[in-house]
């Protein structure tokens, strides 16, 4: 019989490790496929797909045969399975954005604030007083990949808060012409900062879920999607959250990139007020007065130029998602109008999203011990109900309830020293 | 706050329930909102054509047939103050081919369902005569439809003439006074019972004027804008969809020629 011999490392931990080595090497293999097939690889039109996938191959190959390695390697090589998950998202977004889409943008979103960036950077112009129709052709867009209107006619303006064109000024003055890299970049933000921050030996799983399907880090980007500049400095503001100020300023960052993040302020409210259960009621309230000042603060700083230089086409203008006459176009409940299964006015959705809201808004104050960590989905929820449900609206959550899993983690593990 | 927790979660779904279930039914009978039946109905969004150079619109696909010497020519233009869009062919008169220019877009699904229920109309500017054309028309300035099988043709023609029908094709002549801005209506769905063809899955919609080979010279014609009146359960809506319409109709009356740089010539 031979006696039990203790490790110097949890096998837990490792068996852990070795499974986010396969999962990695195996989406890096997978999207490596995809980009030899979309960005025809095999026909040498794009040499520099073909040199690509063979390094994606390369590492990804490498990175699953080193999930068996002994122990002591697999832990020395614990962050590998980084390189894999990265490298596979910077080439497949390449690969879909210059070859598959020949360079042009799909959405009109991206086109719009790429557009209001130049004439900013090259005149100051106020894009809100602008029409962004050149966009279109100076981007291609394709008639598929606008915004229609039930008339038929498409959204030409641009509708988003001043940061989310003022965010790419830097970048047209550097030269760059696809904003999608920027975007790349928001997106490296949001790995490494969830990274760093989450527990050392379960660092490699905690980045599944962003790849648990090509979506969220590849497929959205490429296509122009630009949620990823609000979510990087509300990862930032989820993180600080005991820091009021520090978490209202990357808060406002937020809520000046996209109106998405408007949604939660509510929430965030509560749990500044809840979450600092310990303190007095004015030391709680004055936490919250402080969060909500510097985040309004923040967002009018950004804004206000843009705001007083014509208030009405400010406001007119973002505000156009939630009042504009847009066509029904969901993946959420309204799908059911879309293809006439059920005949209600738009309004009816817009009544289902207000008692949504509140029924959450109030669920969570009062049931606040229980719902602590679960609020960073609750827009996805609201927006699930409304006109217009498209799966940005939800996926983007993702991250955020990383950071949350990251803090309820912390805060179990700081209960349990304790005891 | 023992209560509150008891209750509060309960009463979230009566409330969710009760509110959606009164919304719903307040609300059921309300208009719907189909999607657009036509895209850009107003030829507002325009690129440069990146083989060609030229603008043409965005959403409208351009398809043409020239021969040689033969041109085409697409503007926005501004004519007895509207806003159009200026097609304009050349027919050179070298070959036997003639020059025929077509804006389209694809129709299909709720799309599709919105055009066959909805009253569809067009205001076209008739610059050039087509009195003195035989049963075959030298030019044609119209609107097609063509499902794969059967085309569909509006023909905007100064004088009334009776429908054409032929083996998967029937042409429409809609009387249009030339000169001045003319509001026609376009019934797709009415004119498919006439030929007695079934409404299909999609078909392409388009704008087209056309010369044969023997009509040389320069022809033109202007499209200010589709007007699609949606249907309510009560009939069709007395106020157009797009706004201003109405009284836009009461703007063009009043015939007015600009100083004519191309008509046919």
């Amino acid at each position: 019989m031979t006696k039990p011999v203790s490790l110097p490392f949890s096998i837990d931990e490792v068996f852990i490790l070795r499974l986010a080595f396969l999962f990695s090497g195996q989406f890096a293999l997978y999207e490596g496929f995809q980009d030899w097939n979309r960005g025809m690889a095999g026909t040498g039109t794009h040499p520099e797909v073909a040199i690509l996938t063979l390094i994606v191959y390369g590492v990804s190959i490498l990175v699953i045969a080193m999930s068996l390695m002994p122990s002591r390697i697999v832990l020395r090589s614990r962050d590998l399975p980084l390189l894999p998950l990265v490298l596979a998202t910077v080439t497949s977004v390449y690969v879909v954005a210059r070859i598959a889409y020949a360079g042009s943008y799909r959405t009109d979103v991206l086109a719009y604030s790429h557009y209001a960036a130049i004439m900013f950077a090259r005149e100051g112009a106020n894009p809100y007083t602008h029409q962004m129709t050149e966009a279109l052709d100076m981007f291609a867009v394709q008639p598929s990949d606008l915004t229609p209107l039930t008339s038929g006619e498409y959204l030409h303006t641009f509708q988003y808060p001043a940061l989310h064109f003022l965010v790419f000024v830097p970048f047209v003055w550097l030269g760059l012409k696809d904003m999608r890299w920027v975007l790349v970049l928001f997106e490296i933000g949001v790995i490494l900062a969830l990274y760093v921050k989450g527990p050392r030996k379960l660092r490699p799983m905690l980045l599944l879920p962003l790849f648990a399907g090509s979506d969220l880090m590849v497929n959205f980007t490429a296509a122009s999607v630009t949620d990823a500049l609000w979510v990087l400095p509300l990862v930032f503001a989820a993180f600080n959250m005991e820091k009021p100020l520090v978490s209202g300023l990357f808060y406002g960052l937020a809520c000046a990139m996209k109106q998405t993040p408007w949604i939660l302020a509510p929430f965030l409210l509560i749990y500044m007020v809840r979450a600092a259960d310990d303190m007095g009621l004015r030391d709680r309230l004055v936490r919250t007065a402080r969060f909500a000042g510097m985040a309004a603060a923040v967002f009018l700083g950004v804004n206000l130029p843009f705001m007083l230089g014509s208030p009405a086409a400010w406001v007119g203008n973002v505000l156009t998602p939630m009042t504009g006459d847009l066509v029904i176009q969901s993946q959420g409940f309204s799908l059911l109008e879309q293809i006439g299964l059920l005949h209600v006015d738009k309004i009816f959705f817009t009544v289902l999203v207000a008692a949504v809201l509140v029924t959450l808004i109030v669920d969570y104050y009062v049931y606040f011990d229980e719902l602590r960590y679960v609020f960073w989905i609750f827009p996805g929820i609201v927006m699930w109900f409304s006109y217009r449900a498209l799966t940005n609206y939800i996926i983007y959550w993702t991250p955020l309830m990383l950071v949350s899993l990251i803090l309820w983690y912390k805060r179990e593990q700081a209960k349990a020293v304790r005891m | 706050m023992r209560l509150a927790r008891k209750l509060t979660a309960v009463l979230s779904v009566i409330l969710l329930i009760f509110v959606s279930g009164i919304a719903f039914n307040y609300l059921r009978s309300r208009p719907e909102y189909p999607p657009p039946a036509i895209l850009d109905p107003t030829f507002d969004l325009w690129v440069s054509d990146r083989d060609s150079g030229h603008k043409r619109p965005l959403v409208w696909e351009l398809d043409s047939v020239t021969g040689v010497g033969d041109q085409v020519v697409l503007e926005q233009t501004v004519l007895a103050g509207n806003r159009s869009l200026e097609i304009r062919v050349f027919e050179g008169g070298v070959d036997d081919i003639g020059v025929y220019v077509r804006l389209k877009q694809m129709i299909d699904g709720a799309r599709l369902r919105a055009l066959r229920d909805s009253e569809v109309g067009v205001w076209v500017f008739l610059e050039f005569s087509n009195k003195q054309q035989s049963e075959s028309p030298l030019t044609i300035f119209g609107v097609q439809t063509n499902d794969g099988l059967n085309m569909l043709t509006f023909i905007f023609s100064e004088e009334a003439r009776k429908p054409q029908q032929g083996p998967g094709s029937r042409t429409v002549f809609l009387a249009t006074p030339s000169g001045r801005w003319a509001y026609q209506r376009i019934d797709v769905a009415g004119e498919y019972k006439n030929a007695g063809w079934k409404i299909p899955e999609r078909l392409s919609f388009s704008v087209t004027l056309g010369a044969q080979a023997s009509a040389a010279g320069w022809h033109v014609g202007y499209v200010h804008r589709f007007v699609v009146k949606t249907p309510t359960p009560a009939g069709l809506t007395e106020q157009e969809q797009l706004a201003g319409t109405t009284s836009l109709a009461k703007s063009l009356e009043e015939p007015y020629i600009r100083d004519s740089r191309i008509g046919c010539q």
